[in-house]
């Protein structure tokens, strides 16, 4: 397992330079640069202060000296700071990144504590109403787009019942009770969101392991119910579902950005956003960066898991 | 272009530079002041062709009854680019500039101006101008202290001539907009400590217009303009303007506190007070519309800029007591135009550029689009224009807009007729005969009502007779580096103008001959000969009848084909305690200074 886990952290490296080299590329070969924008449209065509600020900042130097520059700050853990805003990237990171990381444990929390119950509740009650209530709320859930159900929440919620999200953002150490009514309802729309399809791989998963020997065999022993389905039948049911779950945190990252727009949450997402559209390289570059190790590291761990959950899988 | 944001934020939702503006477009007349500012000279010009009556009433100042405290909370759509005014040309980072520095004039507001009519002094008590209008003095006041904030070298002290020298280097050095400044100005001396003189380049009349815009010259200190005070962090923003930046949490919200060393003097209910009223500006980080609608409704911010199909739920919601005042939209252009120096185009023909303006259904659009009638039943009357060929109709140019339904505008009005009938007589005296010709647009930036009013007019086109390849392409890629700055087209495009901070620029940099944004390549020696002498007359009213004549020009020959694409206004709501938001109206970015300063808030 050890060398499993080594081999895999080490396997990280290529893939996360090649992942820079890719974003680094890209943001260099889209149309208009930092400083066309910087300057505006009345400002256009003044070539000389464009000339000043492309120096300025670095993007006169070829593109591998630029990259490789970039690379050798990362690895110093300079980040570099905004064309825009002169403001360091490290420090609205600090600010920002333990933001969108408590939204989105959040609302996988509540996927997870929702999605797989309810799961199991389906599987066992195959073909029953509650079977077909629940397979239809999870259909449900996978077809409503996540800002929709934002926007619907707000406008239902101002114009019938004249309520609306907190509009100012506290940290759980300034306010826990403001942070986590911020955090409350984004986190549980992206959480429904996520739990359709947990509920409906969950129960798929469920039936199957439910028809196995074992499981009659835990039966005939004459073990409860509950202890069949909670200590047998959900352990091994769970595997593919703990894989979707690292696969969730890519969507997670995407909706999270609609949805710290939506309700005012001061995260990565409304961040990057602005970055990406006034091609901010350095926040582009970081974060991408971040985001692509955060998928990486994931998965891995979602592998690692297996091995906890299934003791037929091992890795050498 | 700014930022990809910018067109939409600037067009589509009247939320962002214009919110909490109070008010109500009404009388629409211009008040002329120029000449020495500070010596009560300044006379009052009729401002003909401005901008339409509108049912909210006539705003009241009522200063006299106000009570000093308060904080005015209200909604930003973005954080501010940068907080150094000099180092983004986005409107988020000028907006931050006028609160906290000065300019050497600003616009005066008040129940009687329409916005950007009158300019008086700010950073400058006075100025003089040489006879031909190529040196202006400015006397600085001797009484203007810079925030009770920072290092001991600014903290407190008085303003003087060095600062204002320093942070006009500074503006050269750096700032995107500073094309104007470096065409217009030759030299810049201080022969005292109170006296900043301009030596200009060529006698140019509006100069004053320039120093009162809201978007480029900003006075710093020495040490902030020459990088001894980080200007980009709230601790270095330290100017003299009457807001001082108190904080700022990055996509949260931004606050100020009032400048208690600020030189505007208002008489309120307990005394004479130096103004701002309030004791401080928030700014909440709000960029979706549903977040502000549902803020607004629960009490939660003061100003919301309402979508028209919203206004009748909204205002059934609030509170029957919500002022709610109609406001034209911002001043922006929308326009064909025609690449006239390529001798194959069929726009060479001035009857074919006609024939085009005489298909398009203005009044339909403005209709169909602003819903102008389902609301005017519903209670909501709202204020609508058209465009001139090229000056747009919308807040801040009202003096020098001539409407093209005016009898003002003589025979060319009839170039904006709606007749197709009379468009196609026009293309076959033309001897057009469908001939086809390249459109080129974008549909990638300026947000849905553009996109939805280009669709719209195309089969006016068609119906008239035009035969078109429609182009439309990406604005980043193509549109903006290609058709927009280069001229890179064959025969027509259609898109928004830059909106520019004054009519001066209209003038020269789209119609003159050498202009850098003519677009049509017009090449006209009297329009040429005309667009000059408005830049030498320094009499408003002389200048404004200058302007009218370029314009009735301009429209005979239709070489630039406005459309109306958001000439509908809007209502902004206020939370009902709010007060003189209607009396003291500004456009572009200056309203924390020439607008927000006069509020006041009416509660216990």
């Amino acid at each position: 397992m050890q060398k499993y886990v080594a081999r895999r952290l080490l396997l990280m490296i290529p893939t996360l330079l090649g992942i820079t080299i890719i974003v680094f590329m890209m943001t260099r070969l889209t149309p208009q640069d930092t400083v066309d924008i910087l300057v505006g449209e009345v400002g256009y065509q003044d070539l000389a202060l464009k000339e000043q600020l492309r120096k300025e900042f670095g993007l006169t130097n070829s593109i591998p000296k630029q990259y490789v520059t970039w690379l050798g700050e990362i690895l110093t853990g300079d980040f570099g700071s905004s064309l825009y805003s002169g403001r360091p990237v490290t420090e609205e990171l600090k600010n920002r990144v333990p933001v969108s990381v408590e939204l989105g444990a959040l609302a996988l929390a509540f996927s997870i504590s929702l999605g797989i119950p309810v799961g199991i509740l389906s599987a066992v009650y195959q073909d029953k109403w509650i079977d077909y209530a629940t397979r239809g709320v999870s259909v449900l859930l996978l077809a409503i787009p996540s800002f929709w159900l934002a926007l619907i929440v707000l406008v239902v919620g101002s114009r019938q019942f004249s309520w609306a999200p907190p509009s100012k953002y506290f940290t759980p150490w300034q306010n826990l009770g403001e942070n986590i009514y911020i955090l409350l309802v984004p986190a549980i729309i992206l959480g429904l969101g996520l739990s359709g399809t947990k509920m409906r791989l969950m129960r798929t998963q469920m039936l199957e392991v439910l028809r196995q020997d074992y499981i009659r065999t835990a039966r005939a022993k004459g073990l409860t119910e509950l202890s069949v389905l909670v200590r047998h039948a959900s352990k091994n049911a769970l595997i593919p579902v703990v894989t979707i779950i690292g696969l969730q945190v890519t969507v997670l990252i995407a909706g999270s950005v609609i949805l710290e727009t939506i309700f005012l949450i001061p995260g990565v997402g409304q961040y990057v956003v602005n970055a990406a559209q006034r091609r901010d390289y350095p926040i582009i570059q970081s974060l991408t960066l971040i985001i692509a190790t955060v998928i990486v590291v994931s998965n891995l761990l979602v592998d690692i898991s297996y091995a906890y959950l299934d003791p037929r899988v091992k890795y050498s | 272009m700014s930022e990809i944001s910018y067109w939409i934020r600037f067009t589509q939702s009247r939320l962002t530079r214009r919110r909490a503006l109070a008010g109500a477009a009404t009388l629409g007349a211009g008040a002329a002041a120029i000449g020495v500012v500070g010596c009560g000279g300044g006379d009052d010009g009729g401002g003909g062709g401005g901008g339409q009556p509108v049912a909210a009433g006539k705003p009241q100042d009522t200063t006299g009854q106000a009570k000093a405290g308060g904080v005015y909370r209200i909604t930003q759509s973005a954080d501010p680019t940068n907080l150094d005014p000099n180092r983004s040309t986005s409107f988020t980072a000028q907006g931050v500039g006028a609160h906290i520095y000065s300019r050497m004039l600003k616009f005066q507001t008040g129940p009687e101006l329409a916005p950007l009519s009158k300019v008086t002094g700010d950073a400058a008590e006075s100025y003089e101008v040489s006879a031909d209008a190529t040196q202006w003095t400015f006397k600085l006041r001797k009484d203007l202290k810079f925030q009770p904030k920072g290092p001991a070298s600014v903290n407190g002290r008085l303003l003087d001539a060095d600062d204002v020298k320093a942070s006009y280097d500074y503006f050269l050095e750096r700032n995107g907009n500073r094309a104007i400044m470096v065409d217009t100005v030759d030299s810049v001396t201080t022969p005292d400590k109170n006296t900043v003189v301009f030596k200009l380049k060529k006698a140019y009349a509006p100069f004053q217009e320039l120093m009162a815009s809201s978007a480029l010259f900003w006075i710093m200190s020495k040490q902030g303009a020459t990088g001894e005070l980080d200007t980009q962090k709230v601790e270095g923003a330290i100017g003299t303007g009457p807001w001082t930046l108190d904080s700022q949490t990055p996509s949260v919200e931004i606050n100020s506190k009032r400048n208690p060393n600020w030189y505007e003097k208002a008489k309120i209910s307990t005394g004479e007070v130096s103004l701002p009223i309030l004791d401080g500006l928030t700014y909440v980080n709000m960029p979706d519309y549903a977040q502000n609608q549902a803020q607004f409704i629960a009490g939660n911010i003061m100003a919301f800029a309402v979508r028209n199909p919203d206004l009748v739920d909204v205002t059934r919601q609030v509170n029957v007591n919500t002022p709610k005042l109609a406001m034209p939209p911002g001043w922006l252009l929308s326009m064909y135009y025609f690449k006239l120096d390529n001798a194959n185009n069929p726009f060479k023909d001035e009857r074919v550029r006609r024939a085009l303006s005489m298909s398009l259904d203005r009044d339909g659009l403005i209709e169909v689009f602003g819903e102008i009638s389902k609301l005017k039943a519903q209670g909501f009357d709202l204020p609508t224009g058209w465009s001139n060929s090229c000056v747009p109709w919308g807040d801040g140019g009202a003096f020098w807009w001539l409407d093209p339904k005016s009898k003002d505008q003589g025979t060319s009005g009839q170039w904006y007729a709606y007749n197709v009938a009379e468009a196609k007589k026009l293309l076959a005296a033309a001897s057009y005969t469908g001939q086809s010709f390249n459109l080129n647009t974008t549909n990638t930036i300026y947000g849905t009502t553009f996109d939805n009013q280009t669709e719209a007019q195309l089969p006016m086109l068609s119906a008239a007779g035009f035969k078109y390849e429609l182009k439309s392409e990406d604005y980043t890629s193509k549109y903006f580096p290609e058709v927009y700055t280069k001229f890179n087209y064959e025969h027509a495009a259609y898109g928004y103008n830059t909106p520019f901070a004054t009519v001066g620029e209209y003038m020269y940099r789209m119609l003159h001959s050498k202009g850098d944004q003519n677009k049509s390549r017009i090449n006209d020696p009297q329009l040429d000969a005309l667009v000059l002498k408005q830049e030498i007359e320094t009499d408003q009213a002389k200048r404004q009848a200058i302007i009218y004549d370029i314009q009735r020009l301009v429209s005979d020959k239709m070489y630039y084909v406005p459309a109306v694409v958001g000439r509908w206004g809007s209502f902004t709501l206020f939370a009902p305690y709010v007060r003189n938001q209607g009396a003291f109206r500004t456009a572009a970015y200056g309203a924390s200074v020439e607008s927000y300063t006069h509020y006041w808030l009416d509660r216990a």
